[in-house]
């Protein structure tokens, strides 16, 4: 399994944290408990030693009990756990029933009492024996303890325990690529057990598991490590599912419950009272890449199944999957969102203009479902107030926008007014938008796939009015009216850093905020020429049947014969077939042509 | 703080549009050119080249910058890596914007190849413009020239290593799986 995404850095020895902490005060104070009986024992045994024979029936009772709880415990263990097994390891429940402090305080309580009725010693004969009744009053608790370890609530509540403990001590650090699985053994046995699980297509069990992160206490500075296991999960049950033999329904139906509690997560940043709540870039980052991760998963799940790689049932499951848990992320997302349940609906946790810009860019990317309604929230975000448009009828939510932030009837809210300084000018809002949009039209699925009936979904579909409408949210953002005006914008987006500390700098950082480095990885818009070159071509493009193309053309016919072929490749792989097919097969024909898909006749129904 | 002067140059620049300027060399290979202080006048002049070489095609620019960063055993890890990113970022959004000019149109990038353990670059930054036939006789026009007639002290930056299709997984997005 690919561990390309979990990045913690090692804690370090000093590195216990506040649970490893209080874990190290439990154990030490029921051994203080222990020993200090212990020590209460020896006084008694020191003013009061008994004789002998009192001494050696006392130890043949203790002695006794101590083998029945021995092979009670023997017995639990045989039955409920293997020895080979990672999660739980011996170790973690032997710290939980305290099994190697029983065994070593029978063992001295032996010693001890063999030695004194050997040597005729009074006081340590009867402070074993004493010491033997002691150990078998902390053998029942041991063995209590043990077995509520036996029952499935009671070892998924220790397991939960355990594991939130190891994120606690695992602090996120920065992103990295490597084949390690950080986090410490914990973590990498209950990555195992999750692979084994997956791997002999243990639904329970996989979800036994899946329920044992989600419930997994989330401590002051865990969170981070907590986020970025979830995704990693979720991605191997998925990789599972598609080649390998879980079932579909436990993988998709484990990996929204891991997604509702990504989202729980990311809704703690509105709570500033919260004592695990995010921050407002990581929770942009965290709801960011997760959108983009499904949009990424539905993409590769058709391709798969157009391969036949992976079984329809598989692909049908992880696409609803994406398009469900994209769909309640916009809504966690949309300040207003439609059928609002009560006022915990409202809101946002994206209150900053970097926040929801990073958050769209990626929910954008890979042709992900939603994206041109997505934009109705951020639009909110942004100014405070509602667009009002239908982009499906042809409204364009950027120019609407632009208009609320820059125009001659600009709104006046505190939100218009943060967002205005973020931007600086009307320039980098042009720029940032046209970056946002490379990636969009960059990832776009293949056009020519044969979109297998059983994986189409409203927003997951071949249909080209879809197409349609998520091309012309960007390519009504037309602020370019000239072939000139085109080249210095492409030379702006391809060769510009954007101001130092500026808002796309911001944006560039948010993914940092996870810790994790992100699967599939981000890639900048400028290591993306031929979608630049697209974006500033589609903002060309004439939106109606009559509309000049010629300033397109002309911006086209500028470009060197590589950059254009790179863009026609583009433009032939997401766009679809000119109708009807076009007799020019000239690199810039095809772009010119394929573009013409902005101005395909509206539907009548208008949803 | 930086030694570079945003006053020095931003003259320089707006005179590179002037129609009796026919060749421009730019030197920029100091460190500074990389922190953060120097970034936003670095975008700039990166910016008016361009703009210039849209425009017309009358006119030769040679640009030498740093192929590799000097020895530099004495900045902390972050720095060191914090340069090195801003390097190669710089470089390849050079490379990337030299692909959208037709090849006489392209400014001429030459990247300083800095030796081993070399500390230092005997080149002082600078913009010097050429409105007739022969350059400013300055000692810093005169070691700029030099070094780049000097075999083997450069090598070009072109577009060549630039990927225009992006990566492989925007169209094949299971290669990630």
């Amino acid at each position: 399994m690919s561990s390309r995404w979990l990045s913690w850095s090692q804690p370090g020895r000093g590195a216990v944290g506040v649970a490893g902490w209080r874990r190290v005060v439990v154990r030490v104070g029921r051994q203080g408990a222990l020993a200090g009986c212990a020590a209460g024992l020896l006084a008694v045994a020191w003013a009061r030693p008994a004789v002998g024979q009192r001494v050696i029936d006392s130890a043949q009772f203790s002695v006794a009990f101590f083998a029945t709880l021995l092979t009670g415990e023997a017995v639990i263990f045989a039955l409920s756990f293997s020895a080979s097994s990672g999660w739980p390891s011996l170790r973690e429940i032997d710290a939980h029933i305290a099994f190697r402090e029983w065994v070593a305080a029978g063992w001295v309580a032996a010693m001890l009492t063999a030695a004194g009725l050997l040597a005729d010693w009074p006081v340590p004969a009867t402070f074993g024996a004493m010491l033997f009744l002691l150990v078998n009053v902390f053998g029942v608790f041991s063995f209590v303890r043990l077995f509520g370890l036996a029952s499935s609530g009671g070892r998924q509540r220790l397991l939960s325990r355990h594991l939130g403990r190891a994120l606690a001590g695992a602090p996120a650090g920065q992103p990295r690529s490597g084949p390690a699985v950080g986090g410490g053994p914990v973590l990498a046995a209950y990555l195992a057990e999750l692979d084994q699980a997956a791997a002999r297509s243990d639904g329970n069990g996989v979800v036994d598991l899946v329920e044992q992160l989600t419930a997994a206490p989330v401590e002051p500075g865990g969170a981070a490590a907590a986020l970025a296991l979830h995704p990693q999960v979720i991605h191997r049950l998925a990789k599972a599912a598609l080649v390998g033999a879980l079932d579909p329904v436990v993988a998709a139906s484990a990996a929204e419950t891991l997604a509702g509690s990504v989202l729980a997560h990311a809704d703690t940043s509105r709570r500033t009272t919260h004592p695990a709540g995010l921050s407002c870039g990581q929770a942009a980052a965290v709801l960011g890449q997760t959108s983009r991760y499904l949009a990424w998963l539905a993409g590769t799940c058709l391709v798969l199944s157009v391969r036949q790689v992976t079984t329809a049932s598989a692909a049908r499951e992880l696409v609803a999957l994406a398009v469900r848990t994209r769909a309640r992320i916009l809504r966690l997302v949309d300040p207003d969102p439609v059928y609002a349940d009560g006022p915990h609906d409202l809101g946002t946790p994206l209150a900053t203009p970097a926040a929801a810009l990073a958050w769209v860019r990626d929910f954008t990317e890979f042709h992900g479902s939603h994206q041109a309604a997505a934009l109705y929230a951020v639009y909110e975000i942004l100014t405070g107030t509602k667009f009002l448009g239908n982009y499906w009828d042809g409204a364009s939510v950027l120019t609407g926008l632009r208009d609320a932030l820059y125009g001659p009837t600009a709104v006046d809210t505190p939100a218009a007014d943060t967002t205005r300084a973020a931007f600086g000018t009307p320039a980098e809002f042009d720029r940032v938008w046209t970056l946002v949009s490379a990636g969009a039209l960059a990832t776009l699925r293949d056009a020519h796939t044969v979109h297998p009936p059983e994986l189409t979904h409203p927003e997951f579909t071949p249909d080209r009015q879809l197409l349609r409408a998520y091309l012309r949210t960007f390519a009504t953002h037309q602020y370019l009216t000239t072939a000139e005006q085109a080249m210095t914008a492409l030379v702006g987006v391809l060769g510009h850093t954007g101001r130092p500390a500026g808002l796309w700098q911001h944006i560039q950082d948010t993914p940092a905020h996870t810790g994790w480095a992100p699967l599939p990885p981000t890639t900048e818009p400028h290591h993306r020429p031929s979608a630049c070159v697209l974006a500033i071509a589609a903002r060309l493009a004439p939106l109606t049947p009559d509309g000049p193309d010629h300033q397109l053309r002309a911006f086209l016919a500028r470009l060197p014969a590589p950059v254009l072929d790179a863009t026609a490749r583009l433009a032939t792989r997401t766009l679809p077939d000119p109708q009807p097919p076009e007799n020019d097969t000239s690199p810039a024909a095809g772009i010119a042509t394929r573009l013409r898909i902005l101005h395909q006749p509206t539907p009548a129904h208008t949803p | 703080m930086t030694s570079i002067d945003p006053a020095h140059w931003r003259p320089k620049l707006h005179a590179l549009q002037h129609p009796q300027t026919n060749a421009a060399l730019i030197v920029q290979c100091s460190l500074d050119w990389l922190r953060s202080p120097a970034e936003e006048l670095r975008g700039d002049i990166d910016q008016a080249v361009l703009a210039t070489l849209l425009s017309r095609d009358d006119i030769t620019i040679d640009r030498l910058v740093l192929h590799n960063l000097p020895n530099t055993d004495t900045l902390p890890p972050a720095e060191l890596a914090a340069l090195n990113t801003a390097h190669r970022d710089w470089l390849y959004r050079l490379a990337a914007t030299q692909t959208l000019l037709p090849p006489h149109r392209q400014a001429h990038i030459h990247r300083l190849i800095v030796e081993r353990g070399q500390r230092s670059v005997n080149l002082t930054d600078m913009i010097e413009l050429r409105a007739g036939p022969t350059w400013p006789d300055t000692e810093a026009c005169t070691a700029a020239r030099h070094t780049l007639r000097r075999p083997g002290a450069t090598t070009p930056l072109t577009g060549y290593d630039v990927d225009l299709d992006g990566p492989f997984g925007d169209a094949d997005p299971s290669v990630y799986l």
